[in-house]
């Protein structure tokens, strides 16, 4: 058996996702980026292998993504995180013709087209207001962790408006509202409201066609997806595995090269 | 010399906001004078026939604080007119004798105006290029400015601006923007062994150098780069366009290749191709240069193009002759004329199936991790799909 793997090195954590040539998840594994990056990359791939039980030989080719593919030096190809999100989105979810990819530190929308391929993509550009960090900095302000943030914000009955849209100060809001007295979970489903306000923008600039698939870290936020789904008014694609999108993206690609053997640099014209 | 000494000689020249070279140039003989412009075209010509040297004042790039520039303009503004005054009232222009600021948009019209009551014993000049593109109307308009900007330099530099040093002066610049011409037609045969930074430090290097130093540079460079071996990168082949008046910081220049694309083509600096074909040298030197800028300009945002069937053809036509794969519009944030043009040019390239993407920035962006993605995509987007096909 010929096996492919992708890693997404994020700003936050580094994923690692390896796959059979039927194109099955076979292996995955989740570290913590740290400072060292290149270590990272290094140790997360050898984790999906060593637990999953797959000899690092068998495994034909590696593609590296996310904002640290190039410390991916093991790898054999660098590929973008968008064009690794939305080849794993639609073959994950093949009715999937655009990609909502909420990571820690920005925001994608992505439509794609049935194969995979990127038609448009919008990020935000300048600061991360609508991105995992604006959750961090309310979870911070409100004394929570991060995976309590999403079912805390579910119980609200009164949610508060979050009218600002800078991480900074949005933090500043935040106390603001709790000196008012307003109950924790509906200043945070205001939070939610708030960073799905924001991603929305981004998925107006690039068109909402076909099915919507929610990637990324924050997609396992309860709170986030049903946030997002109440201002599309639709219902969200969303897999247990959305945080493994970008790297099972990657893995997709270096299937492409196990299988058809396409070598991987292009001739010059 | 080897492309890293010569690169090296660029960039001193490119990261040094005392303008050292042109005060030393302006000391060595007594009666030089420097006078600055800013983008996008002024005619050297004239500037290096009155005995000046011509100065480009591209802004002050990402190493220059902004402290006294932003009382001047709303935050909608651009940055290229604030740390343009930075530099004035930093005293870093204080050798400048004169400064010309042509047709670009309304801010920089306007910058011209506050220079003028900011600095009023410097010959300054808002250079109003024409919009009108006949022989017998634009032309003759842009004559009478030539003739203007002829007085006003002869009146600087206190002596007569006579045809043949015009001539001369041409001839120079002829010769200069055949040099710059070598260089672009270089990068698009082999882009590998001339990285866009190299280049746009070689083209910025022509803000500065005197035309006969600046061919020579550029020569050096193209005989060197030929030389060496450098490996071939898996990049796709992309044009830049919308970056002609605030530059974008070096970084965003590296970036975009370091995320796989191969920039063949540019409109960086565009004061060094703005004319496409020589300027004879015989006759009415005026009216030689103003043939030209009217028959065989480039085109950009700042110009006027009056027939729609026309608007963007330019652009598509570099991207066959720099056989590129797409194009990436870059423009600076509040930049008017890039902006306003984008949607236009973006339908031209639509209909010839030209790929593009789009994104802004400032002459002082530091974050450039969503320009690489950016970039990134659009380059996997060409490559990995054609490989796919």
């Amino acid at each position: 058996m010929r096996y492919a793997a992708g890693v997404d090195v994020g700003s936050t954590q580094t994923k690692a996702v390896v796959i059979d040539e039927d194109r099955r998840i076979v292996a995955r594994a989740l570290t913590d980026t740290g400072a060292n990056v290149m270590q990272a990359a290094q140790k997360c791939f050898d984790a999906a292998c060593d637990e999953s039980g797959i000899d690092k030989n068998a495994v034909g080719y590696v593609v590296g993504t996310g904002y640290g593919r190039y410390k991916v030096t093991f790898g054999d190809r660098q590929v973008t995180e968008i064009s690794c999100h939305g080849r794993g989105a639609v073959h994950m979810f093949p009715g999937t013709g655009t990609v909502i990819d909420m990571g820690g530190q920005d925001s994608k929308a992505i439509r794609v087209k049935n194969d995979g391929e990127i038609i448009d993509f919008c990020m935000n550009d300048k600061c991360a207001a609508g991105t995992g960090r604006f959750l961090g900095a309310a979870a911070m302000a409100l004394g929570l962790s991060l995976d309590d943030l999403g079912p805390v914000s579910l119980t609200s009955t009164k949610p508060v408006k979050i009218s600002t849209t800078c991480t900074v100060f949005a933090e500043a809001e935040v106390l603001s509202w709790l000196g008012k007295g307003k109950a924790v979970e509906d200043i945070l489903w205001g939070v939610h409201k708030s960073i799905a306000s924001r991603s929305y923008g981004l998925l107006r600039r690039t068109g909402i066609i076909g099915e919507i698939t929610f990637t990324g870290g924050v997609a396992k936020n309860p709170g986030m997806v049903k946030a997002m789904e109440e201002i599309l008014d639709r219902p969200l694609n969303v897999s247990d595995d959305s945080h493994f999108m970008g790297a099972l993206g990657g893995a997709l690609f270096a299937m492409d090269h196990v299988v058809a053997a396409v070598q991987p640099a292009r001739k010059e014209a | 010399m080897s492309t890293a000494e010569i690169v090296s000689r660029a960039q001193q020249l490119f990261e040094d906001l005392n303008f050292t070279y042109a005060r030393e140039w302006k000391a060595a003989a007594p009666g030089r004078k420097v006078v600055g412009f800013m983008p996008v075209y002024v005619p050297r010509e004239m500037i290096w026939a009155a005995g000046a040297l011509p100065l480009g004042i591209f802004g002050g790039g990402d190493e220059l604080e902004v402290i006294h520039g932003d009382a001047y303009y709303q935050s909608y503004i651009c940055r290229i007119p604030r740390s343009t005054i930075e530099l004035g009232v930093s005293n870093r222009l204080d050798f400048v004798d004169g400064m010309l600021f042509p047709f670009v948009c309304d801010v920089i019209r306007n910058l011209s105006g506050i220079w003028k009551i900011m600095f009023p014993n410097v010959y300054s000049k808002f250079f109003d290029t024409p919009q009108n593109y006949q022989s017998s109307i634009g032309g003759n308009y842009y004559v009478q400015e030539l003739h203007e900007l002829r007085e006003g330099l002869e009146k600087m530099a206190g002596r007569k601006i006579t045809d043949d040093d015009l001539r001369r002066s041409i001839a120079d610049y002829n010769e200069n923007r055949k040099a710059v011409r070598e260089v672009y037609d270089f990068r698009i045969e082999q882009p590998w062994k001339a990285p866009a930074w190299e280049v746009y430090l070689l083209m910025r290097a022509g803000m500065v150098l005197p035309p006969d130093e600046h061919t020579k540079m550029l020569r050096d460079y193209v005989a060197a780069a030929r030389d060496e071996d450098r490996p071939i990168r898996d990049n796709c082949r992309i044009v830049v366009t919308g970056s002609f008046c605030e530059q974008p910081p070096l970084n965003l220049v590296k970036s975009i290749e370091m995320a796989g694309c191969y920039v063949v083509d540019d409109d960086y600096m565009l004061v060094n191709r703005w004319l496409m074909t020589d300027v004879p040298t015989e006759g009415d030197p005026l009216v030689n240069l103003s043939e030209a800028f009217i028959k065989h300009s480039v085109e950009t945002a700042c110009k006027y193009v009056d027939k729609e069937e026309v608007k963007g053809q330019f652009l598509v036509e570099s991207v066959r002759r720099s056989k590129a794969e797409g194009v990436i519009f870059a423009a600076p944030s509040f930049c008017d004329p890039a902006l306003l043009d984008r949607p236009m040019l973006q339908h031209r390239l639509t209909e010839n199936n030209i790929p593009f993407i789009a994104f802004k920035y400032a002459e002082n962006s530091g974050q450039m991790q969503p320009i690489r993605e950016q970039a990134g995509t659009f380059a996997d987007s060409i490559k990995l799909w054609s490989e796919q096909q």
